[in-house]
């Protein structure tokens, strides 16, 4: 792992929970009133604003120890191309969940949903083109290598049906952003999240199944 | 950019991208798809190399390349093959580039 990366991810995650635990401080009262939860729009804008304040933080940590670990454990090993891919693509997701909780923490201290809508747009834009940006690279990510490692052809093959999908994703996500209003809206990096999960699932069994060279 | 846009603009280039698509070749394997000398074709592995578009692996005296397209410069890849860029200039070798001139 790369020094630069850590201290960027060390820093946002310690920022994040900061904020967090900050925020519901200074707002303890509001917090303790979800105790008495009446489903009303109030209620419901505290919830939701708490919720997302606490999930950056919890998904920057869970995301990057997760992909350490396989990073390390991974049979075959993974090159120094794709480690270098997925600590980059980690880091420009939690500088967005920074900003996102950055202004989430400031609407839930002033008490209002100042640029919701606006806020999320962009979000989704944003991961939406980090998507396309992944895909587009991960073909040319050099292969794993050691014991049960693909065929150099083979790996590119499946490597760019997948970075493919990834591509179309993250297009379609930035075009929804653009065209889509609440509900639909935030049920698009929902969506999107399913589809890159059922297209890496297919594309780690092909790599399981393809034949050894 | 403009290395990865003159790598695709010749046909020959291009034809060495496609053969990749299978499998790495050595550079006497992928030479002896064409008519070209030893020496242009070791002029056009290096400017599919200086693009970032294939990448080389020396094992004592043998060279054997392999693909690294990303998707946009795959799909670029494609434009260029269906338009058929670079065919007038330099005469494809490939049989469906003679197909076309018919």
């Amino acid at each position: 792992m790369n020094i630069e990366n850590r201290s960027i991810v060390t820093f946002a995650a310690g920022e994040m929970t900061l904020v967090a635990l900050g925020a519901v401080a200074w707002k303890w009262p509001l917090v303790a009133g979800l105790a008495h939860f009446d489903g009303s729009l109030e209620a419901r804008r505290v919830l939701g604003q708490v919720l997302v304040m606490a999930f950056c933080p919890l998904w920057l940590t869970a995301g990057w120890l997760i992909a350490q670990r396989r990073l390390r454990t991974a049979i075959p090993r993974p090159s120094e191309d794709y480690r270098r891919w997925t600590e980059v693509s980690l880091v420009a997701a939690g500088l967005a969940l920074l900003v996102m909780q950055a202004w989430t923490a400031r609407n839930f201290i002033a008490e209002e949903s100042l640029g919701r809508l606006a806020m999320l747009r962009a979000i989704t834009l944003f991961l939406g083109a980090l998507t396309a940006a992944q895909g587009n690279y991960l073909a040319k990510v050099a292969p794993p290598s050691g014991a049960d490692a693909p065929a150099p052809g083979v790996w590119t093959r499946i490597a760019m049906g997948m970075g493919r999908a990834m591509a179309l994703t993250g297009l379609a996500v930035m075009v929804c952003s653009l065209v889509l209003d609440m509900p639909a809206l935030f049920l698009v990096p929902v969506v999107a999240f399913l589809a890159l999960l059922v297209n890496a699932v297919l594309h780690s069994r092909a790599l399981k199944m393809a034949p050894l060279p | 950019m403009s290395t990865v846009f003159k790598a695709l603009s010749d046909p020959t280039r291009r034809r060495v991208l496609q053969l990749l698509r299978e499998r790495p070749m050595t550079a006497g394997e992928l030479a002896g798809h064409f008519e070209s000398s030893k020496a242009t074709m070791s002029a056009h592995f290096a400017v599919l190399r200086e693009a970032g578009l294939i990448f080389a692996d020396k094992q004592g005296t043998t060279i054997t390349y392999g693909l690294r397209l990303s998707v946009l410069e795959d799909a670029l890849l494609g434009f260029a093959e269906s338009l058929g860029i670079g065919h007038q200039i330099s005469g494809d070798p490939s049989p469906s580039a003679k197909e076309g001139l018919k």
